[in-house]
């Protein structure tokens, strides 16, 4: 079910209701509430995937119960190893057998030689590299001790299968979230309200400005070849908006729906676009999969603690892994392999941590120093969104070589649009940026609202008919797809 | 919590108020771009239509209303309202404003029978194809699902699902408001209309997509056999049959259509054409058979007018050509002239 579809405009309030009136008195059956609404959820895109999650629910449920009660080391390693391999296997499989069959057969090819390796029709399902993600979390902090594991079998299906966070996130931890399922919720007016508002902030980035710019980004992105470079520069900045808009849209109506059911989720996105360097932009973007990748892989292959080369070579794995992560394709594997370039020297210069505060603190406006550190690290992330967004490596060439191109400055062009329409795009952007700006110290667009009743409801009633207005392509989530 | 969801109501109501504003800023087919422009030509037109004929491309392809005037015994001036792919719900809506608008000086309405099919999904996404599902479009869609014993109980179920979506779709304007903005910027327009809003098919005038389907005509003519046997087992149906399949509620909605006309003076009667979806006929015959023999018009029989569905008249499996468009208005006006003598 899309959080952008009528059907959860039904799904929602039915099982808010439930959850709140009829089911409010045991803990326990609000969870089985969960579960089962969830599940719902999930088969509503296609029931044959929710196995999936049920493997992956109890296989880690009993490990995690196996490796706390298991007191040798070598036997707690092996059921920590054999939940990795289960819940990676299982990604794999699904998500990355056709990408490495492929590019061996390809790296055959190179030395003259043929292979035919069997390709598989598969479905990639939705939202498994989220739950999974979510799940070895849970094993492997149980295996380092920082958590007990879990003995109550629904608050763990539960955390598993959380239908706001399912299928795009945020990833939770366990130590965190897994809590929240046991403790007994209090329904409070202020949460609900935020998380509401937090759900209209979502859509608006959503369906306003993400599938708005989408319509361009396509395109352009289509055709590369018959834009000039200005065109494209546009073409790769609208795409920065729309993938912005479009997932962090999604973690604002999953957060805030969270809040509608007494839940406190991590924070995903904290204006990134805000940021005076590729290493503030990298704590502030997919910020629950970035810490994963931290926590989980960059910490213990020793991070920057080690020697030079050590610390390079970390750099590497954990972006590539990440690029990795998207897909299984070539062009995420550059664009993380980008990312690590642009972030390396700050590491080694040790300025990677040189922006922890929020931008203009004391201020209304950034300085202009901090203004050109912002439109430079936009631009240098907007460039590494081209290889994210191409279909092909070679695609993503031939628009950079084209968009940096001279001669192709000056190339007539158009877009198949009315000029009056991408500037209503343009507006949209303007006032999301504005918005987030004046936020920027807060966890999202409309947490702080004027005190003004009239003008608070002007901006919730105005807001809610420029969604309504553009609603209804039911585009899906660029994320769904990772 | 209680005052959370009050709160919460009342702000979806006023939004849910807020957003009909723009209904009231247009006409009720405003979803539908072909009857924008038919209805724009008949407003601004200097000739004072009196008769109208309603339903889809075969009615749009099949009523010439020069020719209908020519023949007529009392004096009209039709135009032909007729659009491909036209749900049978849409022509409720038509029929109110044509009924009750006095500027349409109605004289006579002779519209396709209407069937409250539930539009197929690549219909339903359009705007189109579900603009006109308000509350009372599916409240009488309900009830004739209730005395419906044609289809079977799941796809009973789905089609109130269905229907059930799109009506809450409407009510909050999913999809919609776009449009509505458009259409009342565009409403002003003015396009001229040829031949009376008719449109007929033959080889010289048609565009590629009706050749294309011409193509298929001639490689294969079974397609045409097949619709005439199709009609021929709905129609060679036993009285009884007929008895046990008629929808109580859709022939009250037809009769009420009816006395509403006969009130204002206006002579509507209901038409089956030739060539439809064999399931057209199957949920509309055995309703259309119980009207009154004054309001109802019958081409579609397979029986006594074989001849629609013979090649010579079609331009396709589902519409006739020129030649049979002609031959069927000649034989709707002597039908009507006929019973318009009668009474």
């Amino acid at each position: 079910m899309l959080f952008n579809s009528i059907e959860f405009l039904f799904f929602l309030p039915v099982v808010f209701l439930l959850y709140w009136i009829v089911f409010s008195k045991k803990v326990k059956v609000q969870n089985s509430l969960i579960v089962i609404s969830s599940y719902f959820f999930y088969a509503w895109w296609d029931w044959r995937f929710l196995a999936l999650i049920i493997t992956s629910s109890i296989c880690d449920y009993t490990l995690g119960r196996l490796i706390e009660k298991s007191i040798h080391p070598k036997q707690r390693r092996l059921y920590l190893w054999l939940s990795i391999g289960i819940n990676i296997g299982i990604l794999a499989f699904f998500k990355y057998v056709n990408f490495f069959s492929e590019s061996f057969e390809n790296l055959l090819a190179l030395f003259g030689m043929q292979a035919d390796f069997i390709t598989l029709n598969l479905i990639i399902p939705i939202g498994i590299s989220f739950y999974t993600f979510q799940t070895l979390s849970y094993v492997i902090d149980v295996y380092k001790k920082d958590i007990t594991a879990c003995k109550d079998i629904i608050a763990f299906f539960a955390f598993v299968s959380f239908f706001p966070q399912l299928v795009a996130g945020p990833i939770e931890r366990a130590k965190n979230f897994l809590p929240q399922f046991i403790e007994k919720r209090n329904f409070e007016e202020f949460a609900a309200v935020n998380g509401l508002r937090q759900i209209l902030w979502g859509f608006f980035k959503k369906i306003v400005v993400a599938d708005n710019c989408g319509f361009y980004v396509n395109q352009i992105f289509q055709d590369p070849l018959s834009y000039s470079s200005p065109l494209l520069l546009l073409g790769a900045v609208l795409f920065a908006f729309q993938i912005y808009g479009d997932f962090s849209g999604y973690s604002d109506i999953a957060i805030g729906t969270a809040r509608l059911f007494g839940f406190s989720l991590m924070r995903n996105f904290a204006y990134p676009y805000f940021s005076r360097d590729v290493a503030e932009f990298w704590r502030r973007w997919h910020i629950s999969l970035t810490s994963w990748f931290k926590d989980y892989i960059y910490i213990p292959l020793g991070g920057s603690q080690r020697s030079s080369k050590r610390t390079i070579l970390n750099v590497f794995i954990i972006f590539i892994i990440s690029g990795f992560w998207h897909g299984a394709n070539w062009t995420y594997i550059f664009w993380g392999t980008l990312n690590a370039f642009y972030f390396l020297p700050l590491l080694l210069k040790r300025s990677n941590r040189k922006h922890l505060e929020v931008i203009a603190k004391d201020a209304n406006l950034p300085k202009l120093g901090e203004l050109l550190s912002m439109l430079g690290t936009f631009l240098l992330i907007c460039l590494s969104w081209i290889f994210f967004r191409a279909e092909t490596l070679s695609e993503a060439f031939t628009y950079v070589i084209n968009m940096v191109n001279p001669s192709n400055f000056l190339s007539k062009s158009s877009l198949q649009i009315n000029r009056s329409a991408l500037g209503r795009v343009g507006g949209f952007i303007a006032f999301m940026i504005i918005v987030e700006w004046i936020q920027r110290k807060q966890e999202h667009g409309l947490e702080v609202m004027p005190s003004s009743r009239i003008i608070r409801y002007g901006m919730y009633f105005a807001i809610s008919l420029v969604v309504l207005y553009y609603f209804g392509d039911n585009s899906e989530f660029i994320y769904f797809q990772f | 919590m209680s005052s959370f969801i009050v709160k919460t109501i009342t702000f979806l109501v006023v939004l849910i108020l807020l957003i009909q504003i723009p209904s009231f800023f247009l006409p009720d087919y405003w979803g539908n771009d072909s009857l924008m422009k038919k209805f724009r030509h008949l407003e601004n037109s200097h000739e004072s239509f009196n008769s109208y004929f309603l339903g889809t491309s075969r009615v749009l392809n099949g009523l010439d209303p020069v020719m209908f005037d020519r023949y007529s015994k009392i004096k009209t001036k039709s135009f032909n309202l007729g659009v491909a792919g036209s749900p049978g719900m849409e022509r409720f809506g038509l029929l109110d404003e044509l009924i009750e608008n006095p500027k349409y000086n109605t004289k006579v309405i002779i519209c396709e029978f209407p069937l409250f099919t539930v539009p197929s999904d690549r219909l339903a996404s359009s705007v189109r194809g579900r603009y006109f599902v308000n509350t009372h479009v599916l409240y009488n869609f309900l009830k004739i699902m209730k005395y419906d014993k044609i289809l079977d109980f799941s796809d009973k179920l789905n089609g109130i699902a269905k229907m059930n979506m799109l009506w809450v779709k409407n009510l909050f304007k999913v999809g919609l408001l776009k449009g509505q903005f458009r259409a009342i910027r565009s409403k002003n327009k003015y396009y001229n209309v040829k031949y009376a809003g008719f449109k007929e098919l033959d080889v010289e005038h048609a565009g590629e997509p009706e050749q294309r389907r011409r193509r298929v005509l001639l490689q294969d003519t079974l397609s045409l056999t097949n619709r005439h046997t199709a009609s021929l087992d709905v129609y060679n149906s036993s009285k009884e049959e007929l008895d046990n399949n008629e929808n109580i509620h859709l022939s009250h909605v037809i009769m009420s259509y009816i006395e509403k006309a006969k009130a204002k003076g206006i002579d509507l009667r209901f038409l089956l054409l030739p060539k439809a979806h064999p399931e057209y006929y199957k949920s509309s015959y055995p309703t259309f058979v119980k009207l009154p023999e004054h309001s109802k018009i019958d081409y579609a029989d397979p029986i006594n007018h074989p001849t629609f569905y013979k090649v010579k008249n079609s331009f396709d499996r589902a519409h006739l050509n020129s030649t049979g468009a002609h031959v069927m208005t000649r034989l709707i006006v002597e039908q009507f002239n006929a019973k318009f003598t009668d009474r």
